[in-house]
C-alpha cells in the first residue's frame, strides 16, 4: 500500500469524521419504546397504515373517556402487515387489539391467535344492523370474531368523458357491450386499449367479482372447484378476456395491475373501463390526484348476459381481540368504541371508505359526501348485491388463488388455452384440498 | 500512461453517466411535481408547474392533508435520526468486532482458522426471509424488541463476515515490522494496536464503516420486524408507508426517496478516496 | 514458531519474531497469544453470529423437518425430509430454480461486465472521470426499497418515464406494458438490480486496479505494446482474483434478491419471475407454510454454497490462492 498514491491523510480524515462520530456518541444507542406505568392497564392496538392519524385520534378520545385505561395505536406498513403479525403471534407477544383482514380470519381463528367476541356480554347488539356481506365477513365456524372497521365492494367504473367523445350514449351492462364500446373508442383514436381487467398476483377480488356478476360460482360448499365445466361462467369469462386481448381492446398490462395500479392508470385517463375498489372513486374524481376528475362513474358490474345478476365481491376489514391479551375486558371496551357507527360515519366523511352499518345508507351527510365524487344510489344498490368470497375459510385459499391468477395470466397472454388454464387451477385446488 | 483516449471511451462514459444518473433524475423530477402532473403522458421532462410543496410538506405537515401522508411525514425526522444512529452503530460494531477477528486471521495462526473463515462466509449465504421468524424470537428473548439496539446487533451480524474478510485482507498487507517496533518500545498489544497498527489500517477501517453504514441504511426487513411505532422505526419502513397501495402519492413518495438518498450519498462522496484505497489491498490479496 | 508459517493465514514471509525473545510480559503474552488469543479475538464476532445467524438457522432447519403451517401452529408433526422431497419434486420449485439461475447469471454477468468497464474508465486518465466517479456512487446510495419503487415508476405501463422516452423518440407508437412479457420482465429486473449493485463492484475492481504496480505498465509503455494487449496480458490477470470476489459476492446477493420481485412483478406474469427467494417468501408468509418455506431457504443456502465452492475450486485450479 502506498499512501501517497491513494492519498489518505489522517488529519483530514479526523476532521471529516469527527463531527459524525461525535454526533453518534451523544445519542443514546438504545431507544426503548414507551414504558408504561405498571398499575394502569395499557392496551396495544395495531393495524396497517391506512390513515393512522385518524385511528390515533379515535384512540385518544377513548383514553379521555376512560382515564384508567391507556391505549396507543401503532401503524404497520400495509404490505407486510400479515408477516409482522404472524411473527408476533408466533413469538407470543401480539397486540391486545388488531386489524384483521377477512381473508386472514379463518387461519388466525384456527390458529388460536384471536378470540371470538361471543364471550362478551351484549355482543349481539353490535352486529344487528350490519350490511349482510360485512356480517358474513366477521363470522367463521358459527362464531363472530370481531367488529367491523371498514369494508367496501368492487365497483365497475367507466370514464364518462371518453364514452361521450366516442359517441356512446349509455354505459355498458354486459361484456359484449363493453367490447362494442371499446372498439368504438379504439376506432375514434382515443385509447389504444380501453379495457383493463386487474389480474396481478394478489388481486383476486376482481376475478371473483366478475364471476359473481355473471351469476357464477367457483367452489361448492365443500371446496370442490366448479370450473372449468360444472359452472361454465369462469370459462366463458376467461375466453372473453382472451378474445378481448386478441382483438386488442384489453390492455395486456392488466396482468401486472392490481387495484392500485388500475386506479392510477384510470386517474391518468388511460382506461375507459375497469373494476376498482369503490372508494377509489374519491381519489379518481379529485383534481389533486387525478387528471380526469369528475369523469369516473360507477355502473353495475357487467355480466355475460343481460339477465345479470350484476353481483360483486364485498369485503370487510375488522378489529379483533387477540387470544393472549391480558386485558380482554378493556380491549372489548376499546373495540366497541372504535367500531361504533358514529366513528364509521366520520371515517366515511373523511376518506370515503365504506361502512358496515345499513342505516348509514340513508344518512343525509353520507349521501352528500358520496355525491361529491360518486353516486349514493348506485353505491347502495351495488352494495346490496355484494357477497364475500366463498372460499375464504379453506386453509389453502391463498395458495390456490395465487396459482389461479397465474393461470389466468397465462391464458390471457395466449400462452395456454382458457380451458387448460382453468383445469390446471382446478387440479391444483383438488391437490391442495387433499394435502 | 499517456495515450490518446479513443472517442468510444467517451461515448461509453456518456452512456454510463446516463444509466447511472437518469433514474435518480427522474425521481428528483417527480419530487417537484404535483400528483396530477406526475400522471401526464408523455411525461413532462421539465415540470410545467414545479413545486416545492412535497418538500415543504416534510417541514410543515399541515401543508398536506393526504390520507397517510401526514402520519408518515411526521415520523420521517425521527426515522432518519434512528437510521443514522443505527448506521453509525453498525459501522462502529463492524470496525471493532471486525478488526479483532480480522487481526487473528492476518497475524495469528490457530487451529481451525480456515474453518472459522469459511463459517463466517457461509453465514452470509442465509436468506434473511428464511430466518425472519426465528430471529424475531431471538430478539424477543434478548428483550431487545422495539429498540435500536436490536437493529444494530442484527445488522452488524449480517455485515460482519464481509467486514472481517475485507479487514483481514488489508491487515495482511501491513508490514509486521510496525508492531515489532512497537513491541521493542515496550508497548502493550493494545497500545501497539491503537497507536501503530490501526492508524495504518485507517483507510480500510473507513471503508468497512461506510459499507456497514450503507447496508444498514437500506435495511428494511429487520426494522419492520423488530420495531413498532415511531420510537425505533427507521427510514425504509417509513418510506414503505408512502408506497402503500391504498394511496400512492408519487410526489411524496419521490420526495421521501430523495431524503433517503441524500445522507448515504454525501457520506459516500465524502469518504470516496478512503473507500477505494481501503478496499485496495483487501480485494487484491484477501 | 513453526506454526506461524505453516497455515494459510500466516503472512507471507513472516519471520521469527525477535520481540518474542525478550523477557517477562512478552513471553507470557506470547504463550497466551498462541493458545487462546486468536479465539478471544474472534469471540465477539462468533457470539454475535451464533445468536443471530446460527441459532435462527438451526431453528429453521428444525422447523424444515416438520409439517408446520401457521394456520395450525399447534400441530407440529416430525416428517423428516418430506418437505425437501416435496420441494424438489414440485414443478413450482423447478420453474423457480430455472428462473433463479437465469436471473443470477444475467445479473452477475452484467454487474461484473459493467463494473469492470467503469473501473477501467475511472482508473484511466480520461477527462471527466472525477464526475463519473461521483456518479458511480449515486446508485449505491439508494436503499433497496427506494430502488424498487423507482424502477416501478420508470417502467409503469401507463405513466412510466421509459415509455414516454421511447414514444418521444418515435421508437414505439403507444405505451407498452413491458413487464407483461416474461423475458422482458426478467431483463427489467436484472437491469434494476444491476443498477443498484454496479457501484459496489466498481469500487472493488477500481481498488484492485489502483493496486497494480506502475512499473508493469511503464514497461509496456516503453515497448509500445498495444492497448488491448496490455489489458489482456497485464490488467486482467491481475484482476482475476478481485473479479472472482465480486462474482461470489454478487452471486450471494442475486440469490437472495427479493425486493425488486416484490415490487415490480410479484413473481409474474404467470410464474415467469418467480425465483426461489420469492417462492420462499410466498410459502412462508402468504401460505404460512413455515416448514416448507424453511426447506426452500435451505435449498437457497445450499445452492449459494455450492456455487461459492465451484468458484473457489476454479480459483484453486488456477493456483492463485494466497
Amino acid at each position: 500500500m502506498s499512501s501517497s498514491r491513494t492519498g489518505w491523510d489522517r488529519r483530514a480524515f479526523l476532521r471529516r469524521s469527527g463531527a459524525l462520530v461525535g454526533a453518534a456518541a451523544a445519542l443514546p444507542l438504545v431507544g426503548r419504546g414507551a414504558a408504561w406505568a405498571a398499575d394502569d392497564v395499557s392496551l396495544n392496538f395495531e393495524g396497517w397504515n391506512y390513515d393512522p392519524a385518524f385511528q390515533s385520534e379515535i384512540v385518544k378520545e377513548f383514553v379521555q373517556a376512560n382515564p384508567n385505561i391507556k391505549a396507543e395505536f401503532v401503524a404497520q406498513p400495509a404490505g407486510q402487515y400479515v408477516q409482522k403479525m404472524i411473527a408476533r403471534f408466533t413469538a407470543g407477544n401480539p397486540p391486545d387489539l388488531l386489524y384483521v383482514r377477512d381473508q386472514s380470519l379463518a387461519g388466525w381463528a384456527d390458529a388460536g391467535y384471536i378470540r371470538p367476541i361471543n364471550e362478551f356480554p351484549g355482543w349481539e347488539k353490535h352486529v344487528e344492523g350490519l350490511i349482510p356481506f360485512h356480517l358474513d365477513g366477521l363470522q367463521y365456524e358459527g362464531k363472530t370474531w370481531g367488529l367491523p372497521y371498514y369494508g367496501d365492494h368492487i365497483a365497475y367504473i367507466y370514464n364518462a368523458d371518453i364514452l361521450q367523445k366516442a359517441g356512446i350514449a349509455a354505459p355498458p351492462s354486459t361484456w359484449a357491450e363493453i367490447s362494442e364500446q371499446a372498439l368504438a373508442i379504439k376506432k375514434a383514436g382515443i385509447l389504444d386499449r380501453p379495457l383493463v381487467f386487474p389480474l396481478k398476483a394478489g388481486s383476486g377480488l376482481h376475478w371473483w367479482s366478475a364471476v359473481y356478476a355473471s351469476g357464477g360460482h367457483l367452489f361448492d360448499a365443500e371446496g370442490n372447484p366448479l370450473f372449468a365445466d360444472k359452472d361454465p361462467v369462469s370459462l366463458q369469462l376467461l375466453e372473453y378476456l382472451v378474445q378481448a386481448n386478441e382483438k386488442q381492446i384489453l390492455d395486456p398490462a392488466s396482468v401486472q395491475m392490481g387495484t392500485a395500479e388500475a386506479r392510477l392508470a384510470f386517474a391518468a385517463g388511460k382506461i375507459a373501463f375497469s373494476s376498482a375498489a369503490r372508494y377509489d372513486l374519491k381519489l379518481i374524481n379529485d383534481p389533486k390526484t387525478s387528471k380526469i376528475a369528475g369523469a369516473a362513474k360507477q355502473v353495475l358490474f357487467p355480466s355475460l348476459t343481460a339477465s345479470g345478476p350484476h353481483a360483486t365481491v364485498g369485503w370487510t376489514q375488522m378489529f379483533s381481540i387477540s387470544a393472549d391479551t391480558k386485558h380482554p375486558q378493556e380491549a372489548w371496551k376499546l373495540l366497541q368504541f372504535i367500531s361504533s357507527q358514529e366513528v364509521a360515519k366520520r371515517y366515511y366523511l373523511k376518506n370515503g371508505v365504506g361502512y358496515a352499518y345499513k342505516s348509514l345508507d340513508n344518512d343525509p351527510d353520507i349521501a352528500a359526501e358520496t355525491q361529491k365524487w360518486s353516486d349514493q344510489a348506485m353505491f347502495a344498490k351495488q352494495g346490496s348485491l355484494a357477497k364475500p368470497r366463498e372460499y375464504m375459510t379453506f386453509p389453502w385459499a391463498a395458495e390456490w388463488e395465487d396459482f389461479h391468477i397465474q393461470q389466468l395470466q397465462e391464458a390471457v397472454l395466449g400462452r395456454k388455452s382458457a380451458r387448460d388454464a382453468l383445469q390446471a387451477s382446478a387440479s391444483k385446488a383438488i391437490q391442495l384440498k387433499k394435502a | 500512461m499517456r495515450r490518446k483516449i479513443p472517442w468510444i471511451t467517451y461515448a461509453f462514459m456518456a452512456l454510463a453517466a446516463v444509466y447511472l444518473l437518469a433514474p435518480v433524475l427522474w425521481l428528483f423530477l417527480l419530487s417537484i411535481m404535483t400528483q396530477a402532473e406526475a400522471l401526464s403522458t408523455p411525461p413532462h421532462w421539465i415540470p410545467e408547474h414545479p413545486t416545492l410543496a412535497n418538500y415543504m410538506a416534510f417541514f410543515s405537515p399541515s401543508e398536506r392533508q393526504s390520507l397517510m401522508g401526514a402520519d408518515a411525514i411526521a415520523a420521517m425526522p425521527r426515522a432518519i435520526l434512528n437510521s443514522v444512529i443505527v448506521g453509525v452503530g453498525v459501522a462502529l460494531g463492524n470496525v471493532v468486532l471486525g478488526s479483532l477477528a480480522a487481526y487473528s486471521f492476518a497475524r495469528l495462526d490457530f487451529r481451525g482458522s480456515q474453518t472459522l473463515m469459511f463459517a463466517y462466509l457461509v453465514s452470509r449465504m442465509v436468506p434473511a426471509i428464511g430466518i425472519m421468524i426465528p430471529l424475531y424470537v431471538v430478539m424477543q428473548r434478548l428483550g431487545l424488541l422495539n429498540s435500536l439496539a436490536s437493529l444494530i446487533i442484527a445488522e452488524t451480524a449480517e455485515t460482519l463476515p464481509f467486514s472481517i474478510w475485507l479487514l483481514a485482507g488489508y491487515f495482511r498487507t501491513i508490514p509486521r515490522e510496525l508492531e515489532e517496533a512497537a513491541r521493542i518500545d515496550r508497548c502493550t498489544w493494545l497500545q501497539a494496536m491503537l497507536k501503530v497498527f490501526l492508524p495504518v489500517a485507517l483507510p480500510c477501517l473507513v471503508a468497512t464503516a461506510v459499507f456497514g453504514f450503507m447496508s444498514s441504511w437500506g435495511s428494511f426487513l429487520y426494522p419492520l420486524l423488530f420495531t413498532a411505532g415511531s420510537s425505533a422505526t427507521t427510514m425504509p419502513v417509513v418510506i414503505s408507508n408512502f408506497a402503500t397501495d391504498i394511496h400512492t402519492d408519487y410526489g411524496l413518495l419521490a420526495t421521501s426517496g430523495m431524503f433517503a438518498i441524500l445522507p448515504p450519498f454525501v457520506l459516500a462522496l465524502w469518504f470516496q478516496r478512503w473507500i477505494v484505497s481501503g478496499v485496495t489491498s483487501g480485494a487484491v490479496k484477501g | 514458531m513453526a506454526l506461524l508459517q505453516a497455515g494459510p493465514a500466516a503472512a507471507p514471509g513472516g519471520a521469527a519474531d525477535p520481540a518474542l525473545a525478550r523477557g517477562g510480559g512478552w513471553r507470557r503474552w506470547s504463550r497466551w497469544k498462541s493458545a487462546l488469543f486468536p479465539y478471544a479475538l474472534n469471540a465477539p464476532a462468533v457470539l454475535a453470529l451464533l445468536a443471530l445467524v446460527a441459532y435462527p438457522v438451526g431453528l429453521s432447519f428444525w422447523i424444515s423437518l416438520h409439517k408446520m403451517n401457521l394456520r395450525r401452529p399447534k400441530s407440529f408433526p416430525f416428517i423428516g425430509l418430506d418437505n425437501y422431497a416435496n420441494a424438489l419434486a414440485s414443478p413450482e420449485f423447478r420453474a423457480a430454480l430455472s428462473v433463479t439461475l437465469k436471473f443470477t447469471g444475467l445479473a452477475v454477468a452484467l454487474i461484473v461486465g459493467l463494473g469492470l468497464c467503469l473501473a477501467l474508465l475511472l482508473n484511466s486518465e480520461v477527462k471527466g472521470r472525477g464526475i463519473l466517479r461521483a456518479l458511480v456512487l449515486v446508485p449505491w446510495a439508494i436503499p433497496p426499497i427506494v430502488n424498487a419503487t423507482l424502477w416501478q415508476l420508470i417502467f409503469d405501463s401507463h405513466v412510466g418515464a421509459f415509455n414516454g422516452l421511447l414514444l418521444q423518440f418515435g421508437l414505439i407508437e403507444s405505451y407498452k406494458a413491458w413487464l407483461v412479457d416474461p423475458a422482458i420482465a426478467l431483463v427489467v429486473i436484472v437491469l434494476a438490480h444491476a443498477w443498484n449493485h454496479v457501484p459496489m463492484a466498481t469500487i472493488i475492481l477500481l481498488a484492485a486496479l489502483q493496486a497494480i504496480p506502475r512499473d508493469l505498465y511503464e514497461a509496456a509503455l516503453i515497448d509500445r505494446t498495444p492497448r488491448a494487449r496490455v489489458l489482456w496480458r497485464i490488467t486482467l490477470p491481475w484482476l482475476w482474483r478481485p473479479i472472482l470476489v465480486v462474482v461470489i459476492l454478487q452471486t450471494m446477493g442475486a440469490l437472495r434478491a427479493f425486493d425488486l420481485f416484490y415490487v415490480l412483478t410479484g413473481g409474474g406474469p404467470g410464474n415467469s419471475t418467480t425465483t426461489l427467494a420469492w417462492l420462499t417468501y410466498q410459502t412462508s408468509f402468504v401460505y404460512l407454510d413455515l416448514g416448507m418455506g424453511s426447506a426452500y431457504s435451505y435449498v437457497i443456502m445450499g445452492l449459494t454454497l455450492f456455487m461459492a465452492l465451484v468458484y473457489y475450486r476454479g480459483l484453486y485450479k488456477r493456483g492463485d490462492v494466497a
